[in-house]
């Protein structure tokens, strides 16, 4: 029983943003993702929600999810994609559709929106149990039990993992009742538990992606009769964070100096990438001067940039 | 003193907040049925104790207490007593009440409170040895000293890239008319030396004009920019400046203490006329340091406010952060994109210093604006704005369910209008990503 594991695309992120090719981005990573795992010929691919960055997006990824679905059925035929709604994926409104009623309508797609779903697969010998955000963020939770007739059963599931003093009410997951614990809604590779992960997303997205800067991004594939798990690279936006520029002491000029002293030794250089520059101790009015001086030309060679202003050391927050 | 209910007036329902936490969101697409409830918050606490009628309800040691009750005065005076501030700087801090001058009242307010400001100085004052006081007034002195120097090198440099400025202009306009006057006249034109016609010269003459032309004016443009950037005051002598106010805030301090230890608190004088005159000197001394720490408070609000800015919107309008402040705080309305992040970073920045003050708050009320953001500075103010809530009471906002789909793992909880024109029903909704335990046995 072989599978792949993915979770939180975000199709459609960064689709009114900014941000140049952000967009393109999270459809290139995915697209690649899906030809990797053709590769791998699963049985099954899971992904634990947020397949979309939202429930209004537009139809140009949930058009891209299509053509990617459709490809991966050609290359393995009787693939199986099971996909569980995050809670971007989720309209607020519960009588609306969101855009997973979609995809879910192709063939070999099963998706589960808002009650826990169970998928038989080897008739009968494989179990994948799917929940979605809305089952395990209702209150009462759903119960999820295995299915004990299933030689295999697998659990993919939209949820943050509580501490173990978490609140009497949490549902409970036993570990041993699952022989691969799928889940979605944390962007960084996690090994929770022995057989229960987090893949991450695919790309570095979200309010802060350089706290990922320094990892791989990619998905996760399953081999359950050997035990083994692998983690698979994708190629992710670079993401550049530089040690924080001093300006205490310093004029504008001095800055831009030290700021491209820092640049210069970038490896690969910043164009096409994320970077994230803080700047410590400079004044309001010097800070304008260098962002109408110097910041506006970075900006241009970006692909996102993010200034921190940071205080002069002794000054407090 | 945390909010624990909130009615929208006579017409609006209840929206109970008692298990309330985090990022909590009253989800309406239409502003009228919204509106009561911040609208309702305002009339209970202004009404300083008098008002009747089904108000806000907060917690209190004793049990609920509704807003604009005696009772609530009486708990809100202890508060106020405490943190050394007024009623409506308090309203600004806890729900946005009034202009942008009373938030950053406030956010002064705080920041003194917080021990970093004049409480701090008349701290490091009391404890000054006579010995340490003279240190104190020589670093004054040589501060002060370097502050003026770099006073006069500013303003030289200024005054040196204006009149270059004017020179570059004069000639570019000298230059244009000479190649007009060229151009039009060609081989008849005069030499501007000999005066004579230039002839066969007049091409050569006229591209070395049309050259020099063009190399004034990028000189010029040059000394524009310099010009323009000498205007602001260099951070370097804002710093000198920002130290010797409180050094000289602090040499006044322990002057204004050395007197009262000898006069009495309450000025109580002893009848000599040198000694009086002595502390009318300090006295006014000590007025002019107040108001260069009220100078320096207002800088230090504004710093705050900046970098929240540049965080929110990751430095994007840092370049024109000092025109937008001026504007807001000059009681610019506009409802654009910028002001918005100028004032949700205003309002997490007078929080934040609530929070470090240990100002009891019946959690912060957002009352507009999240809609206006970009989906790029929205991304960033969630998460803000969560953090917030895990560390006060919670945090109250208006969202649209435009901006709640956007990103509804940072909300916690959601009260959705159903019906904006009406009663305005509400539904009670749980907002983020739901959670399980894993066990092991």
């Amino acid at each position: 029983m072989k599978l792949a594991h993915l979770s939180d695309l975000h199709l459609g992120y960064g689709g009114t943003g900014r941000g140049r090719g952000r967009a393109t981005d999270v459809l290139r990573v995915f697209e690649t993702a899906l030809e990797r795992i053709a590769g791998f010929e699963p049985e099954l691919v899971v992904i634990a929600g947020d397949v979309f960055d939202n429930p209004d997006v537009p139809p140009p990824p949930i058009a891209v999810f299509s053509r990617a679905a459709a490809r991966l059925r050609e290359r393995v035929p009787g693939v199986v994609l099971a996909v569980v709604a995050g809670a971007r994926d989720t309209p607020l409104d519960p009588e609306r559709h969101g855009p997973l009623a979609v995809v879910g309508a192709l063939e070999s797609v099963e998706v589960a929106t808002t009650t826990v779903r169970r998928l038989t697969l080897r008739d009968g010998d494989a179990s994948v149990t799917l929940v979605p955000h809305p089952a395990i963020a209702a209150a009462p939770p759903r119960a999820v039990r295995p299915d004990p007739d299933a030689r295999w059963n697998v659990l993919v599931i939209h949820a943050a993992v509580a501490p173990a003093a978490a609140r009497a009410q949490t549902p409970r997951l036993r570990l041993r009742d699952w022989d691969y614990i799928a889940l979605g809604s944390n962007h960084t590779r996690t090994l929770v538990a022995d057989r229960a992960h987090y893949c991450g997303s695919l790309e570095r997205i979200g309010p802060d992606p350089w706290e990922e800067a320094a990892v791989d991004k990619g998905f996760l594939t399953a081999d359950l009769e050997k035990g083994e798990v692998k983690f698979r690279p994708v190629e992710a936006r670079a993401a550049v964070s530089l040690a924080p520029i001093e300006a205490a002491g310093g004029s504008t000029a001095t800055v831009a100096r030290r700021l491209n002293e820092a640049l210069a030794g970038v490896p690969g250089g910043i164009d096409g990438k994320l970077l994230r520059l803080p700047v410590r101790g400079l004044s309001v009015d010097d800070l304008a001067v260098l962002d109408r001086e110097v910041l506006g030309r970075i900006r241009r060679r970006v692909v996102e940039l993010r200034v921190d202003a940071l205080p002069a050391r002794g000054t407090g927050p | 003193m945390k909010l624990q209910t909130l009615t929208g007036g006579s017409r609006g329902s209840r929206v109970d907040l008692r298990d309330a936490r985090g990022l909590v969101a009253v989800v309406a697409d239409r502003d009228p049925a919204w509106r009561r409830y911040p609208h309702a918050l305002h009339t209970a606490f202004a009404s300083a104790g008098t008002f009747r009628g089904p108000g806000p309800v907060v917690s209190s040691p004793d049990g609920p207490v509704r807003v604009g009750t005696p009772r609530f005065e009486s708990l809100l005076g202890r508060v106020l007593a405490r943190h050394g501030m007024r009623r409506e700087q308090y309203a600004a801090v806890w729900y946005g009440a009034g202009p942008a001058g009373r938030w950053l009242s406030a956010a002064g307010a705080l920041l003194k409170g917080a021990g970093s400001g004049g409480k701090g100085g008349r701290r490091a004052g009391k404890g000054e040895s006579g010995a340490d006081a003279r240190a104190m007034r020589e670093k004054a002195a040589e501060v002060a000293t370097r502050a003026a120097a770099a006073k006069v090198a500013w303003i030289r440099e200024r005054q040196d890239a204006e009149t270059r400025l004017l020179l570059h202009r004069d000639r570019e306009r000298e230059l244009r008319r000479r190649v007009a006057a060229i151009e039009k006249a060609g081989d008849g034109a005069d030499c501007s030396v000999c005066g004579r016609p230039l002839g066969e010269h007049a091409e050569t003459v006229l591209a070395a004009r049309r050259e020099e032309w063009e190399s004034v004016v990028q000189d010029g443009k040059w000394w524009r920019r310099r010009r323009d950037q000498l205007k602001r005051k260099p951070g370097q002598l804002a710093s000198l400046e920002r130290e010797s106010a409180a050094l000289r805030a602090r040499i006044a301090g322990a002057a204004r203490e050395a007197v009262e230890e000898e006069w009495g608190a309450g000025g109580g004088a002893r009848g000599v006329g040198e000694d009086r005159g002595a502390a009318e000197g300090v006295a006014a001394s000590a007025r002019e340091a107040g108001e260069e720490v009220a100078a320096s408070v207002r800088e230090r609000v504004r710093s705050r406010i900046h970098r929240k800015v540049v965080t929110l919107t990751g430095g994007r309008i840092a370049g024109s952060f000092p025109g937008l402040y001026e504007e807001w705080i000059g009681g610019g309305r506009g409802g654009g994109e910028e002001i918005t992040v100028l004032r949700i970073a205003a309002r997490i920045s007078m929080a934040e210093l609530a929070v470090q003050g240990g100002l009891e708050m019946g959690a912060v009320v957002i009352p507009t604006g999240l809609e206006r953001l970009s989906a790029e500075d929205l991304s960033r103010v969630l998460p803000e704005l969560a953090g917030l809530g895990g560390r006060t009471a919670f945090v109250l906002v208006k969202a649209t369910q435009s901006v709640v789909a956007s990103a509804p793992e940072w909300f916690d909880l959601l009260f959705r209008i159903e019906d904006a024109t009406g009663a305005g029903r509400i539904r009670r909704q749980r907002s983020g990503v739901g959670t399980v335990r894993l066990q092991s046995d």
